[in-house]
């Protein structure tokens, strides 16, 4: 398990390098296209642009850890074990509750983007202009992020009704990072 | 007959409350609004991946935060201290002006005041405790309250998160904050030299002004850094030759990868493991505003769906309040949330719920857009929920209630500095007409 995220976190930080790697030939090639020395790539945006979506849902579903999370937590935090407890239950629950009522029709929702395979404007559904991969593919993740939803806040749930205490399954922060301040 | 939108805020307030990540507590909610209103379940889904795929402004978010992460694994922040403290450490409070200038130039490099507080903050409260010549509460507060100016002073990440639901123009946006930014630096400073009056804190031993020079080379890619980034950003206003060839995102990139050479190649303070470091952080980090983000576009979507901000609109005309008092109602309000939430979090979804009354009232989107982030930006050092407080506590274990003891005075000159934006509105908008803009366009 302790492998597998670490991979995960490797995994992360390959797509983090690429999305930079690609932007600085983006503005390589667009430079050089302005001189006609190369086409310029239509591609990277596609590119960049997926890789945004999957760091975020990949990162999300196996990546980040309950304490990552941006949160309102200063209500939780004034509250003793045994009360802290019963809130983590109820928030695992409902997500549980909620991702799962809403699976078949995200399920629904790619297959059917799915079936539409080619891009078609006139449905003004965006699609991946230059990649080789239809836009259900690249959507998939979101599934793939759901899911991982599902399973971990089902464990957490059933660990925390087999006597873990909350605390216990939310190390404390060593380094914060809250990108949006 | 429960009615969709009242369910849809009482789950996202009670599992919010009950402490689940705001992304997923904005999703669940989202879910229950389209379970009780019979739509399609996989809207959340769709508005989020479509939201997030089709913005390519975001990818900037990304890049920014990659680029802190890159100078503040690199010695670059090392070597912009030195420079500071030869340049103004020799004032009485020294230090105190070092950590704030640090910042106001650090500002320029970094979009997040998170990453500014962590790469400063490290270094320079130690500096300020040692031998007790500053308390640690002092030291823990000038610094998170310094830190606060990062997002101010272009390139900005809220700033991005502002165009996104906006549409005001990010160029226009990072320019107003330039004069903004300046003006909090010099509000803090001052403070803080009355403060070192006050308190008879300490001189330091003045570096000789020969040795400026040799310091100041050492540090010159660094002050470069600002420049460079926002020649990337502008250069096609100056020179029309350069014009499409950088957009905000690219630039982004590109300042990224002029911190990775500098660090790397020139400084050699860069090794490959650190850089994996700094690639799985800056994911991660990505990954956990990137589904705020995401959650916040369904729920702007709900917020349209249910008319909400023209309801605002019709409510603010009702009280028929002139656009002055507007804005001082506004911030007031803004205020009170930063103590109790997060940023982001008034950036993406309490924001827009204004947009159309300030249309409505003759607003400059710019100037609202600017003055909003500063005050967003206050609420990251404002109790009981003030993200900086937490991460300099994080970094340093100084205890928060010494910090918090020390921060009024710094909260309480950042909002002058504040409330001067709002009354005049130059203040932003002086940068941005100088270079084209006009008012009330975007």
């Amino acid at each position: 398990m302790r492998w597998l995220h670490k991979r995960a976190d490797d995994f992360m930080a390959f797509m983090m390098a690429l999305t930079f790697g690609v932007f600085i030939l983006q503005v390589a090639t667009r430079y050089l296209a302005k001189f006609q020395l190369a086409s310029d790539f239509s591609w990277t945006l596609d590119l960049t642009s997926t890789l945004f979506i999957w760091i975020i849902f990949f990162g999300g579903a196996f990546v980040l850890t309950e304490t990552d999370h941006v949160k309102f937590d200063m209500v939780y935090n004034l509250f003793g074990t045994g009360m802290k407890r019963v809130m983590a239950l109820i928030t695992s629950t409902a997500i549980v509750a909620l991702f799962l009522w809403s699976l078949p029709a995200v399920w629904k929702y790619l297959s059917f983007l799915h079936m539409l395979g080619k891009p078609n404007p006139t449905m003004k559904i965006p699609f991946s202009g230059g990649l080789p991969v239809t836009i259900s593919v690249i959507y998939s993740i979101y599934l793939v992020f759901a899911l991982a939803m599902i399973v971990r806040y089902t464990l957490r749930a059933a660990r925390l009704l087999l006597g873990a205490t909350p605390e216990s399954l939310d190390p404390p922060l060593i380094a914060m990072e809250d990108g949006a301040s | 007959m429960i009615d969709p939108f009242v369910a849809c805020i009482v789950v996202l307030l009670a599992l919010a409350i009950l402490g689940a990540p705001i992304s997923l507590a904005m999703i669940a909610a989202a879910v229950v609004y389209l379970i009780v209103k019979g739509q399609d379940l996989a809207l959340a889904a769709e508005q989020m991946l479509q939201g997030l795929y089709d913005s390519p402004m975001l990818l900037a978010i990304p890049l920014f935060i990659t680029a802190a992460n890159i100078m503040n694994a690199g010695s670059i922040s090392d070597r912009l201290l030195r420079f500071c403290i030869a340049l103004v450490g020799r004032f009485r409070g020294g230090l105190g002006h070092v950590n704030v200038v640090s910042n106001m130039i650090f500002a320029g490099m970094s979009g997040s005041a998170v990453a500014d507080a962590v790469g400063l903050g490290k270094i320079i409260i130690p500096m300020m405790t040692k031998a007790g010549r500053y308390s640690r509460g002092y030291a823990a507060a000038i610094t998170g309250a310094a830190a606060t100016i990062g997002p101010i002073i272009p390139p900005s990440i809220p700033m991005v998160m502002y165009a996104l639901v906006s549409n005001a123009s990010i160029g226009y946006l990072f320019m107003g904050g330039i004069v903004p930014g300046v003006l909090m630096g010099a509000a803090l400073m001052t403070y803080n030299w009355r403060t070192a009056v006050k308190r008879d804190f300490p001189v330091e031993t003045s570096v000789p002004v020969r040795e400026l020079p040799a310091l100041t080379l050492q540090a010159l890619p660094a002050l470069l850094m600002p420049v460079f980034l926002l020649g990337c950003i502008y250069g096609e206003m100056l020179i029309p030759a350069m014009s499409g060839l950088v957009t905000t995102t690219e630039a982004a990139a590109m300042a990224a990868l002029y911190a990775l050479l500098v660090s790397a190649f020139l400084y050699r303070s860069l090794s490959l493991r650190a850089l994996h470091g700094v690639f799985s952080e800056s994911a991660k980090a990505t990954a956990a505003v990137g589904l705020v983000i995401g959650a916040s576009l369904i729920f702007n979507y709900i917020i349209a769906a249910e008319n909400i901000p023209a309801k605002v609109t019709i409510f603010m005309e009702s009280m028929n309040i002139s656009p002055l008092m507007f804005l001082i109602l506004v911030n007031i309000l803004f205020l009170f949330l930063g103590c109790l939430i997060d940023a982001s979090t008034i950036i993406l979804v309490v924001i827009p719920l204004f947009m159309p009354t300030c249309k409505k009232l003759g607003i400059d989107l710019v100037h609202f857009g600017v003055v909003s982030v500063v005050n967003c930006m206050i609420g990251l050092i404002t109790p009981p929920y003030g993200v900086l407080l937490f991460v300099v506590n994080a970094i340093t274990g100084i205890p928060l209630k010494e910090m918090i003891s020390e921060i009024w005075g710094f909260i309480a000159v950042l909002i002058i500095a504040l409330f001067a934006m709002i009354f005049f509105p130059e203040i932003v908008l002086f940068v941005p007409k100088a270079f084209g803009y006009k008012v009330g366009s975007s």
